[in-house]
């Protein structure tokens, strides 16, 4: 996987549609929120040209307990979903997508859901956990994808 | 020991020609196929290796060794020794997966190691990433790069016969001088332990993995720190 064949760009849009903005937190401390903190993964695979970012996951701010809006994060993780690149047994915890998908399930779920390199399993074994959500996230990146023109 | 040719049922004679880990120039490309067509080559067979055998009438040797030579490639090696250097093209310029410059190191080990007698045949891969394209796994001597100038080494690999055996893990984070020393480490225990024609999965089978062990204090004077990353700085950086 590289850089140019993610489209970091259109994650981002995603995320910064999840921000509540400084007006309503008073202050933005990006390393202390779930979306600054997936932003700025962004931010930095594009700025680095980077898809690893090491030990990446273990600053994703686990206390931000804040309610985001459930159709905003499920956006996001859907377009996540649609720029993973599904790598099976090449699965890496240190990539930079596999980050920001953890970071937009601490705050859509409070908990990390277990991936093991497959979309396909991941939205199933989301759907038994979380079965409204899952249902609604299958169904956004079903028609993400489909928009993509990459099957059903 | 000696040289890569191999008499052919037809009396022809078989010979690998040796590249950087497989990668030709266009020049080099073009003065192959010059080559080819003036030796009267029947056919050129791109092999698993990496390698490219030329089939050749056996009189035509000398102006094929003079021409490989002329082109900065060299006529492969064959038995007891170590090979040629499997190797992917990871580096800062070709595959986007590479997690370091394999491909530098891959050709420092083939310059420096290719060709030194051992017991049996000794087979290097090298990969730049963990998808391992090389099979680093199937060989004597395997090298998976984790990142920046870290490398993972894996020893006793076999791919071929009828008992393929996957190599076991050596040591991990090591940088790229510590894979030429731990290469020179393996093989001078190698050369110690191993029964004439002995492979190197035999001898690991017979005298032990510990023999093989690498002494602490070698192995933590090239082992790679936990990797840097300036992500938390630049994390920080967006915090007013």
């Amino acid at each position: 996987m590289t850089v140019r064949s993610v489209n970091v760009e259109a994650i981002r849009r995603a995320v910064d549609k999840c921000c509540k903005t400084v007006e309503e937190c008073g202050t933005c401390d990006k390393a202390r929120c779930l979306i600054g903190f997936t932003q700025t993964v962004m931010d930095y695979a594009r700025a680095k040209n980077a898809v690893r970012i090491p030990r990446g996951h273990n600053f994703i701010p686990e206390d931000d307990l804040r309610l985001y809006y459930q159709d905003d994060l499920l956006e996001t993780l859907s377009e996540i979903l649609l720029q993973c690149q599904s790598c099976q047994d090449n699965h890496e915890e240190d990539c930079v997508i596999n980050i920001a998908r953890r970071a937009m399930e601490r705050a859509l779920f409070g908990e990390y859901m277990p991936f093991s390199g497959s979309i396909a399993a991941y939205l199933l074994q989301v759907a038994r956990q979380e079965p409204s959500l899952g249902e609604k996230l299958a169904s956004l990146y079903q028609q993400k994808k489909k928009a993509a023109g990459g099957g059903p | 020991m000696g040289d890569a040719i191999f008499l052919q049922k037809s009396g022809i004679i078989g010979v690998g020609i040796v590249a950087n880990c497989g990668v030709l120039s266009p020049q080099q490309l073009m003065g192959l196929a010059r080559l080819a067509q003036e030796l009267e080559c029947t056919a050129c067979k791109l092999t698993t290796r990496q390698t490219l055998i030329f089939l050749i009438p056996e009189e035509k040797l000398p102006v094929l060794r003079e021409g490989v030579e002329g082109l900065g490639l060299r006529i492969g090696v064959f038995g007891e020794t170590v090979r040629n250097v499997k190797a992917c093209a990871g580096s800062s310029e070709l595959c986007q997966r590479s997690l370091s410059d394999v491909f530098r190191l891959a050709g420092i080990l083939q310059d420096r190691f290719m060709n030194r007698p051992v017991p049996n045949d000794f087979k290097i891969s090298v990969a730049g990433c963990h998808r391992g394209c090389t099979e680093p796994f199937c060989a004597d001597f395997g090298v998976v790069a984790t990142g920046e100038d870290s490398f993972s080494i894996y020893i006793g690999g076999r791919g071929a016969s009828r008992k393929p055996i996957h190599g076991r893990l050596l040591a991990e984070k090591i940088s790229g001088e510590g894979v030429l020393a731990l290469l020179e480490h393996v093989l001078a225990r190698y050369q110690e332990l191993a029964q004439p024609k002995e492979r190197l999965c035999h001898t690991l089978q017979r005298a032990g993995w510990e023999p093989f062990q690498p002494p602490a204090d070698m192995l933590a004077s090239f082992q790679q720190q936990e990797e840097e990353s300036d992500f938390l700085q630049f994390l920080n950086q967006t915090t007013p």
